[in-house]
């Protein structure tokens, strides 16, 4: 939940962190081969991957690519304990502070992935924006 | 310590003597009863093939740890969906986005999502990027 509310809202603890070499999700976790499935049109392998913090993940593995195709994550949020990371974190902060969870809940989050491609060489430009005015 | 009967006990004790172990299965399927052998069978058989499938499922989860993390470049695009709970079980909360990852190594990253606005007809885009291994975030970008 803490990476919910961080500046990416948690999109660069999948594929760009292990794009970079960085654990992102994935700080001890436990892998489990299940049953192949197609997924978005490609035959996969399929692993459900529990860690003690980010809870479960079903992945399709494309078979051909070993490119992730689709993840299905399912997180139970211990409420005390996330009010006490919120409460911490707006320890000084000013204005109106967002509610505090009462109770227990899940999160379920899902990424399908297409047009995928690996080293197809890409332009720098591609990677240059420019902000707008406010 | 867990206290067991002698017939689990080498089981529960996580002991490493191998070779001792393999003469307690020796004995059980030679000395044992019939119920005790089908018991330790299909305890072997169920202990073995979770072995094997977490073992299959941490190789295959390296090799695409090692597919991502020396591949020269990388692109795709999708789409995330979260629902949650937090508002109780007849409130439930979703929400959507379209993003797209683009990589160049060694460390040239950028990703973009869209998501509808709470207090706009626009959705709003947002980027994080990075070319130092450091996360920053820009919000209403224009493509250049």
């Amino acid at each position: 939940m803490g990476a919910m509310a961080g500046i990416s809202d948690g999109n660069s603890l999948l594929i760009p962190a292990l794009l970079l070499g960085k654990p992102g999700y994935f700080h001890n976790p436990a892998c489990n081969a299940l049953a192949d499935a197609a997924m978005n049109g490609s035959d996969c392998n399929v692993l459900e991957i529990t860690d003690t913090k980010a809870g479960t993940f079903t992945i399709y593995i494309d078979k051909t690519t070993l490119g992730i195709v689709h993840t299905h994550q399912v997180q139970k949020v211990d409420a005390a304990e996330l009010r006490k990371a919120m409460e911490k974190a707006m320890k000084n902060m000013t204005g109106i502070k967002p509610a505090l969870p009462q109770n227990d809940f899940t999160i379920e989050r899902t990424y399908n992935y297409s047009a995928m491609s690996f080293d197809q060489e890409m332009k720098p430009d591609e990677f240059v924006f420019k902000q707008t005015k406010q | 310590m867990v206290k067991c009967k002698p017939f689990f006990a080498p089981f529960r004790s996580g002991q490493k003597n191998y070779l001792s172990q393999s003469a307690l299965f020796t004995n059980i399927l030679a000395n044992g009863n019939h119920m005790k052998k089908i018991l330790f069978i299909l305890l072997l058989s169920a202990a073995t093939q979770d072995f094997l499938w977490a073992d299959a499922g941490t190789d295959l989860f390296n090799k695409v740890k090692a597919k991502y993390s020396t591949c020269a470049s990388f692109y795709c695009q999708g789409d995330d969906t979260l629902t949650s709970d937090e508002q109780g079980k007849d409130h439930p909360f979703k929400a959507e986005k379209k993003f797209s990852i683009r990589f160049q190594r060694p460390a040239l990253l950028r990703v973009d999502w869209i998501e509808p606005s709470m207090s706009s007809f626009s959705p709003v885009t947002n980027s994080l990027y990075t070319q130092d291994g450091k996360y920053y975030t820009v919000t209403s970008y224009q493509r250049t």
